[in-house]
C-alpha cells in the first residue's frame, strides 16, 4: 500500500468518526420530527426533515477526493430519479458526478458554493450541502445505510 | 496485477473531430461498461459525424479551423482566457465534462484515453478517487511507456533469435520487453504535482471524470504545437508550485523535440504497456464503436451531443 493511499485511507478513517456525530433519529421518535440521516455506497448523504430531504457529499467523500474547487449544481425544480446524476465536484482535476438518493425535485440550491466551493471540505455534511429536494416516495429510503450500516461500509472501503 | 480486458481503440487517421472525440469518450464513460484505451490525433472541426451547427456569432460562420480550447468543468474563461483575442480569431471555445484546467488543441496533439471499472480496479488496490487514478495511471501506464519509449530512443532494438521480429512493440517476445522495461535513461518521466512532466517541463494535460462504476482518466500529449496558440491562454491564477512564474513557452515541452516527428512510436509503447496490464486486449474498430454505443443506445451523435455535458460556449461572462 503506498504512503499517499495510507494518508488518505487514515484520513478517511477520521472522517468516518466525524459523519457518525451527525444526528440520527431512531424510528419510535419519528413523531417528535427530529432529522433522520441516510447515505448512499456512493458518499452521498440525505438528511430528511419534514418530507424534505438536504443531499450533499459525506465527510469520507470529501477527505477522499482532496481540495474542492468547484461544484455544478442544478438549477431549481429539475426533477431526478434515484439514482440519477445531479451535478459534479470537482477536485485534484476530476469532476465526481454526484447522485439523488432518492427521486424528487430541487427546491433549494446553496448558492454559496459558486464562489465558497471549499465549503464541503470544511463542512460537508453541515453548510457544504448541495441541495434540498421534495421526496416523491419515502419507501426509497429503505434502500439506504443507516449509520451503522455506513460507518461499516467506509470501513471496508478503507482497508 | 492484470484487469482482465481492455478495448483498444485506435482513433489515428478516423476522422473524427475534436469535439466528436469529447462525446465519444463521455459516451463510452456514462453508457457503456468495458475498460477502454483511446488514442487519436483530432482536427478540431472537421467532424465526421456531427452534423448540427451550433456556433457562437463571434465564431460564424466560419470559426477557426487550426484549433480549439477545451476548458474543464469548473474553468472560468475570465480568468484563464484572453478573450479579445480567442474572438477575434474566432477560436471555439469548449467545456468538456472532466476536471483540470485548459488546453488548446490541434491535430499535432496526441490524446489518450483510459476508461477503468470499479469491479476491475477495486481488487486491485485503484479506488475511484482522483489521486489513486492518477497513481496508477503514471506508475504502470505511462511511466512504464515512457521508459519503452527512452530506450527505444537510446538503443537498437536487439531481438533475440528465438523471438518474432518486432513490427511495433506489440509483437515483441518477453525478453526484449524486459530490456525495454529496464534500464532507465533519457528524459526522466513522472508524475509531479498532477501533471505528467518530463524533469520538470510539462508534455501534457490531464484529467478526469469519475462516475458510479468507474472513471475516466484522459491525457493531450503536447507531440508539437503552434507557440501562436498558447497566446489564447492566461497564466492561470491557480498554478503548481513547481511552475513558477514560467510563461507557458518555458513550462511546456514538444515531444518530437525528444522523441522524433512520429508519433507512431509512442503508440506503440502504449500498447505494449497496455498489454502488460490486461490479460486480453482487443482492438475494435471505430464504427462497431458507434453502431453499439451512440447509435444502438444513444440516437446518434447529434442526439447525443445535445445531451452530453460537452459544449460548445457562446458567452465568456
Amino acid at each position: 500500500m503506498s504512503t499517499a493511499a495510507t494518508f488518505a485511507r487514515s484520513i478517511a478513517r477520521r472522517s468516518v468518526a466525524r459523519t457518525l456525530r451527525t444526528q440520527v433519529v431512531a424510528p419510535q421518535f419519528a413523531s417528535l420530527r427530529f432529522a433522520s440521516t441516510y447515505y448512499t455506497p456512493a458518499h452521498e448523504y440525505i438528511t430528511v426533515d419534514g418530507g424534505v430531504g438536504t443531499v450533499g457529499v459525506t465527510d469520507f467523500a470529501q477527505a477522499a477526493l482532496g481540495d474542492i474547487v468547484f461544484v455544478d449544481l442544478p438549477e431549481l425544480e429539475d426533477e431526478f430519479e434515484k439514482g440519477e446524476s445531479f451535478g459534479s465536484v470537482e477536485s485534484v482535476k476530476a469532476a465526481s458526478d454526484v447522485y439523488a438518493p432518492v427521486t424528487g425535485s430541487v427546491t433549494e440550491i446553496n448558492d454559496t458554493l459558486t464562489d465558497e466551493p471549499a465549503l464541503v471540505n470544511t463542512g460537508a455534511e453541515d453548510d457544504g450541502w448541495f441541495i434540498k429536494m421534495t421526496i416523491s416516495d419515502e419507501s426509497e429510503l429503505e434502500s439506504l445505510m443507516d449509520e451503522a450500516a455506513y460507518k461499516e461500509h467506509c470501513e471496508k472501503e478503507s482497508s | 496485477m492484470k484487469i482482465s480486458k481492455l478495448f483498444w481503440l485506435d482513433l489515428r487517421s478516423s476522422g473524427i473531430s475534436a469535439l466528436e472525440r469529447l462525446s465519444l469518450e463521455e459516451a463510452l464513460l456514462r453508457h457503456d461498461h468495458r475498460n477502454w484505451f483511446l488514442v487519436g490525433s483530432h482536427q478540431p472541426l472537421d467532424h465526421k459525424y456531427l452534423t448540427k451547427k451550433d456556433l457562437p456569432s463571434y465564431a460564424s460562420p466560419v470559426p477557426n479551423p487550426d484549433c480549439i480550447v477545451v476548458m474543464g468543468v469548473g474553468g472560468k474563461p475570465s480568468e484563464l482566457l484572453n478573450i479579445p483575442l480567442v474572438k477575434s480569431k474566432k477560436v471555439l471555445v469548449t467545456k468538456r465534462f472532466s476536471g483540470g484546467g485548459t488546453v488548446v488543441l490541434d491535430s499535432n496533439s496526441i490524446w489518450t484515453t483510459f476508461i477503468g471499472r470499479n469491479e476491475d480496479f477495486l481488487p486491485h488496490g485503484v479506488e475511484p478517487f482522483p489521486r489513486s487514478i492518477m497513481k496508477w495511471t503514471a506508475d504502470r501506464l505511462f511511466g512504464p511507456a515512457f521508459n519503452k519509449l527512452n530506450n527505444a530512443r537510446l538503443s537498437p532494438i536487439l531481438v533475440d533469435e528465438n523471438e518474432t521480429s518486432p513490427s511495433g512493440f506489440g509483437n515483441l517476445g518477453e525478453k526484449t520487453m524486459q530490456k525495454l522495461d529496464s534500464d532507465v535513461s533519457g528524459p526522466q518521466f513522472r508524475l509531479r504535482e498532477n501533471d505528467y512532466v518530463l524533469g520538470d517541463l510539462k508534455m501534457g494535460g490531464n484529467a478526469q471524470s469519475i462516475v458510479k462504476d468507474g472513471w475516466l482518466h484522459h491525457t493531450s500529449f503536447l507531440w508539437d504545437y503552434e507557440d501562436s496558440h498558447m497566446q489564447y491562454l492566461m497564466l492561470p491564477k491557480k498554478r503548481p508550485d513547481y511552475r513558477g512564474e514560467r510563461s507557458h513557452r518555458d513550462f511546456l515541452v514538444r515531444l518530437k523535440s525528444i522523441y522524433g516527428d512520429s508519433s507512431d512510436i509512442f503508440v506503440s509503447s502504449l500498447h505494449a504497456t497496455c498489454s502488460q496490464t490486461a490479460l486480453n486486449v482487443e482492438s475494435i474498430p471505430l464504427n462497431r464503436v458507434m453502431e453499439e454505443v451512440v447509435n444502438n443506445k444513444l440516437g446518434g451523435m447529434d442526439t447525443w451531443f445535445e445531451k452530453c455535458r460537452t459544449r460548445i460556449l457562446h458567452k465568456f461572462d
